[in-house]
C-alpha cells in the first residue's frame, strides 16, 4: 500500500489499476458540470486555474488535471518503466495535489511544482519497491513497445534504466519534459550546476550505452 | 544517432491517463480535507509548548522548583520554546529546503551552547540515565504527533531529524527547570538524548508511509 485517505484504506496499490470503490459512483450530473466549466478555463494559464483551484474553483483543477496528467504520466513512465505503476503514481501525484494545495506557492510555475511531487513519489515508490536494484528483473514485457519505432524507443528506456535514479530523473525532466536546470534544481532539491553536472553524466552515460546505434547508423 | 530527439520523442509517445484515474482524483476533491502547513506548524509548536508549560507549572505547585529558580533559567528556556518554533517552521512549511541545513546547524550550536551555559555542577541522589529518559519520554508524544503531520507532504530524513530537534527542546527545558547537574551530564545525558530523538525521527521518516508527496 503506498497511499491512505482520510478514512485510512488505501486509494490504490501496487501494481494494481488505480480505481478506488466509490469512485465508479461519481455523480455523472457533477462530472459534466465539471467538464462544461473546463471549456471555459482553456484560455486560462496553469498558474491562473491553480490559484482558482487554491481559491475553491473544482473545476479550475479538472481542467488543470487534463493539460499536466499526461505530462506527469510520460514523466513518470520512463522512471519507474512500469505503466501500471506509472499510473499509480501519476494518480498519487494529483491527489497530493488536492490534499497540498495550501502548500503552493502562487505565482509559481505550476508544472515544475507537480512535477516535483511526482518526483517524491517515484523516488518512495522506487524505494519501497528497490526497483533500483531489481531492474533487470523487470519484465520486458511491461515496457511500451512501439512498431514504427524499430526498437529505439525500447533501447532508449533500458539504458535510461541503467542510469542511477538521481541522474535519471535530471536528463528526464530536462530533456524529456524540457526543464530548465533552474526549474529542475528545485524539483530534485539540488543547486543549478549540480544539476547540470547530474544531466551531463546521465547523457555521457546514455550515449555510451546507446553507442552501438550510432555506430549501425 | 540524434540521442536529444530520441528523448523529447520520450514526450510525445505517453499514454493518455485513462478515465477511471480522472474520475477517481475529481472524487478526491469532494472528500479530501486540505493540510495547512500553517495548522501543522502550529500545533507542534503548541503541543511541545504546552507540555513544557504544563510540566513547569507541576513543579512549580509540587515544589519541585522555586520561582527564583526559574527566573533563573528563563533566558534558556525562552531560547529553547523559540527554537521549537523555528525548527517546526522549518521543517513543515513549504519551500524551506535550503534553511533546512542551517536550522540543522543552529541546532548543533545551541546544543553547545545549552552545555556551556551549565553553570552549577550539583550532585543528584539519581542515577544519571534518569535525565535522559525523562527527555526522550517527555518527548516521545510531541514526537509522534510531529511525524504524523509530516505525513502531509514529502517526507525527507533531515526535515524529520530537524522535526525532531524541535520537539527534542521540551526534553531540554525539563533538563533546564528540574536539573542541577553539570555540564559534562548535560553535555552526555542530556544532549545525547536530543540527539537520539532526532536520528529516530530519521530513522522513523524513512518508514512514514505520506498522505501527499507535496515538496
Amino acid at each position: 500500500m503506498l497511499f491512505e485517505d482520510d478514512r485510512g484504506y488505501s486509494a490504490f496499490a501496487f501494481g494494481a489499476r488505480t480505481i478506488r470503490a466509490d469512485t465508479a459512483l461519481y455523480p455523472s450530473s457533477a462530472a459534466s458540470g465539471l467538464h462544461c466549466a473546463t471549456a471555459a478555463m482553456a484560455d486560462l494559464t496553469d498558474e491562473q486555474l491553480m490559484e482558482q483551484f487554491c481559491s475553491g474553483d473544482k473545476a479550475a483543477f479538472a481542467t488543470l488535471f487534463d493539460r499536466l496528467a499526461g505530462r506527469v504520466q510520460s514523466f513518470l513512465l520512463p522512471m519507474v518503466r512500469d505503466p501500471a505503476l506509472a499510473e499509480d503514481l501519476t494518480q498519487a501525484t494529483f491527489l497530493s495535489v488536492v490534499r497540498s494545495r495550501d502548500r503552493y506557492t502562487f505565482g509559481c510555475s505550476v508544472m515544475p511544482w507537480v512535477l516535483t511531487i511526482a518526483a517524491n513519489a517515484a523516488r518512495d515508490a522506487l524505494r519501497r519497491r528497490k526497483l533500483d536494484q531489481n531492474n533487470a528483473e523487470v519484465e520486458e514485457g511491461v515496457v511500451h513497445s512501439d512498431p514504427t519505432d524499430h526498437g529505439l524507443r525500447r533501447q532508449l528506456q533500458s539504458a535510461l534504466q541503467e542510469l542511477p535514479v538521481s541522474q535519471r530523473e535530471v536528463v528526464v525532466l530536462h530533456k524529456v519534459q524540457g526543464l530548465s536546470f533552474v526549474q529542475v534544481a528545485e524539483a530534485v532539491g539540488i543547486t543549478e550546476t549540480a544539476a547540470r553536472i547530474r544531466a551531463h553524466r546521465g547523457y555521457v552515460k546514455l550515449r555510451s550505452l546507446l553507442a552501438h546505434l550510432e555506430e549501425s547508423k | 544517432m540524434k540521442l536529444d530527439a530520441l528523448l523529447v520523442g520520450q514526450n510525445t509517445s505517453a499514454s493518455k491517463p485513462s478515465e477511471a484515474m480522472r474520475a477517481a482524483v475529481l472524487a478526491e476533491l469532494d472528500v479530501a480535507k486540505v493540510c495547512s502547513w500553517r495548522a501543522d506548524v502550529v500545533r507542534v509548536v503548541a503541543s511541545s509548548w504546552l507540555l513544557v508549560l504544563g510540566v513547569a507549572g507541576v513543579l512549580l505547585a509540587g515544589g519541585a522548583i522555586s520561582v527564583s529558580h526559574l527566573a533563573g533559567r528563563a533566558p534558556n528556556i525562552l531560547g529553547l520554546m523559540g527554537l521549537a518554533a523555528a525548527f517546526s517552521f522549518v521543517a513543515i512549511a513549504p519551500r524551506q529546503r535550503g534553511r533546512v541545513s542551517l536550522a540543522l546547524g543552529v541546532g548543533a550550536v545551541a546544543m553547545i551552547g545549552l552545555v556551556f551555559a551549565r553553570q552549577t555542577g550539583q550532585v543528584s541522589a539519581l542515577p544519571q540515565w534518569v535525565c535522559s529518559l525523562s527527555h526522550l519520554a517527555v518527548a516521545a508524544g510531541p514526537l509522534a504527533f510531529g511525524m504524523s503531520l509530516l505525513r502531509h507532504s514529502a517526507v525527507s530524513a533531515p526535515r524529520a531529524a530537524l522535526l525532531g530537534l524541535a520537539v527534542g527542546t521540551t526534553g531540554a527545558i525539563l533538563g533546564e527547570l528540574a536539573c542541577d547537574q553539570g555540564w559534562s551530564h548535560v553535555a552526555i545525558f542530556h544532549v545525547g538524548a536530543w540527539v537520539v530523538i532526532a536520528v529516530v525521527a530519521a530513522v522513523v521518516s524513512r518508514r512514514i508511509v505520506p498522505r501527499s508527496f507535496a515538496p
